[in-house]
């Protein structure tokens, strides 16, 4: 008997995969530098965090779901930075 | 079957150490390892028999190219390799390839299981043991740090010979500098505060890591690489370059030497076996701890100098 949270969080886990997948796909279409930054921080953040996500729901309300939650968090605040960082050097660097 | 491949293995390392031409070495040593993780598969550890097929095929074909690069150089002067214009069938052949290498690894994932002639004996007798063993709840843990801790010390020494490697094969002779190039991040406001924030739960975290290495996944290794990442963004921001390099490769040396001895000095105890699981069984935990600590700094103290040794010299 799965519940319908177990449901959800598997729903949500696939998508999360299959974004990544899409997104690798993507990285290797691209050949120039910033379009293929766009996407690898898609993968990174949205993929990433929808997977993520799903592992809260299914899992329920733990001292698991806390750890994940945090993880959520800092790749919040990091993956955006990671971007920001790569790209600001390829402009400086005249890329 | 298997006493044949290991008769097979033996016959194989005799024929490549006395061969002379550079290809049919490559050759005998990729036949090598591939009898050597048939082997491996056979004596029940699936796992290591695919790292070394997965090794062997990498470094066949680093060798290959690295062979080809060296012929082609000393046949043509300089390798300048004409770019071709590349057909639609080629450009589809590029996606088939990978495609039909994916499809049956896929297929593999999803409907192979290990047989029943697999052996997991030790695998039971590691984890019905390890807790009366060792203590811990993590079996990971008490396998890499008593059942293999030898193994351990062994993978810890390589970063120790990296840092004698790297400080003694350079062409510069000095440990440290005064100052160096700036790393470009710190005039970049966002990234500074954001670095700000996150460092000290990066230190934090490491702590955790090293401290919890018995209990939850972690240990010694990842911990000491992320607190060794607080260094780097410490580097980061302010630019660090008065690092007492060696004062910290001389306390790396120290820890790494009293693992080393603590690790050992079971053996003088009379502990009856390789392993000195009579004198774990009085320390449980605290030796884990222990253990964990020590090999947490000395991988944190390794990267730091790491670090320190390609961004500040190496990099001028």
């Amino acid at each position: 008997m799965a519940s319908i949270l177990e449901i959800a969080g598997s729903v949500l886990i696939a998508a999360g995969a299959i974004l990544m997948v899409l997104g690798t796909f993507g990285l290797l279409k691209f050949k120039r530098f910033y379009p293929r930054i766009l996407i690898s921080s898609k993968i990174d953040t949205v993929g990433m965090l929808t997977l993520l996500l799903g592992l809260v729901v299914r899992h329920g309300f733990s001292f698991f779901s806390a750890k994940i939650v945090l993880i959520i968090v800092i790749l919040l605040i990091l993956n955006p930075l990671v971007a920001h960082i790569l790209s600001r050097s390829a402009y400086m660097s005249g890329e | 079957m298997i006493y044949a491949i290991l008769v097979l293995w033996i016959f194989l390392a005799a024929i490549i150490i006395p061969e002379r031409r550079g290809i049919r070495i490559i050759i005998y040593f990729a036949i090598f390892s591939l009898v050597t993780a048939l082997s491996f598969f056979l004596l029940g550890s699936p796992d290591v028999a695919m790292a070394e097929a997965a090794i062997s095929t990498f470094s066949t074909i680093f060798f290959v190219i690295c062979f080809e690069k060296h012929f082609r150089l000393k046949a043509d002067g300089e390798g300048d390799p004409e770019k071709k214009e590349v057909s639609k069938a080629a450009a589809a052949k590029k996606y088939v390839l990978p495609l039909l290498l994916i499809v049956p690894l896929f297929a593999l994932f999803i409907f192979f299981r290990p047989g029943p002639e697999v052996s997991t004996y030790l695998k039971d007798l590691y984890i019905t043991r390890f807790a009366q063993d060792v203590g811990g709840v993590n079996a990971v843990t008490s396998i890499y740090l008593a059942y293999r801790v030898y193994d351990t010390l062994f993978e810890a020494l390589v970063l120790v010979i990296a840092i004698v490697a790297v400080s003694h094969m350079s062409a510069f002779k000095e440990m440290t500098v005064p100052d160096g190039e700036h790393s470009d991040i710190e005039r970049d406001g966002l990234a500074v505060f954001t670095i700000r924030i996150i460092a000290p739960i990066l230190l934090l975290f490491g702590v955790y890591l090293v401290m919890n290495g018995h209990i939850s996944p972690g240990g010694g290794f990842q911990g000491g690489v992320a607190v060794a990442a607080f260094f780097i963004c410490r580097y980061m921001i302010y630019n660090i370059y008065d690092m007492p390099v060696k004062k910290i490769i001389r306390l790396e040396e120290v820890l790494f030497m009293t693992a080393v001895a603590i690790a050992v000095f079971g053996v003088f105890l009379g502990a009856g076996t390789f392993v000195p699981l009579e004198y774990l069984r009085l320390y449980q935990e605290s030796y884990l701890i222990l253990m964990n600590i020590l090999i947490g700094l000395k991988v944190a103290c390794a990267c730091i100098v790491l670090f320190y040794r390609f961004v500040a010299i190496e990099r001028r």
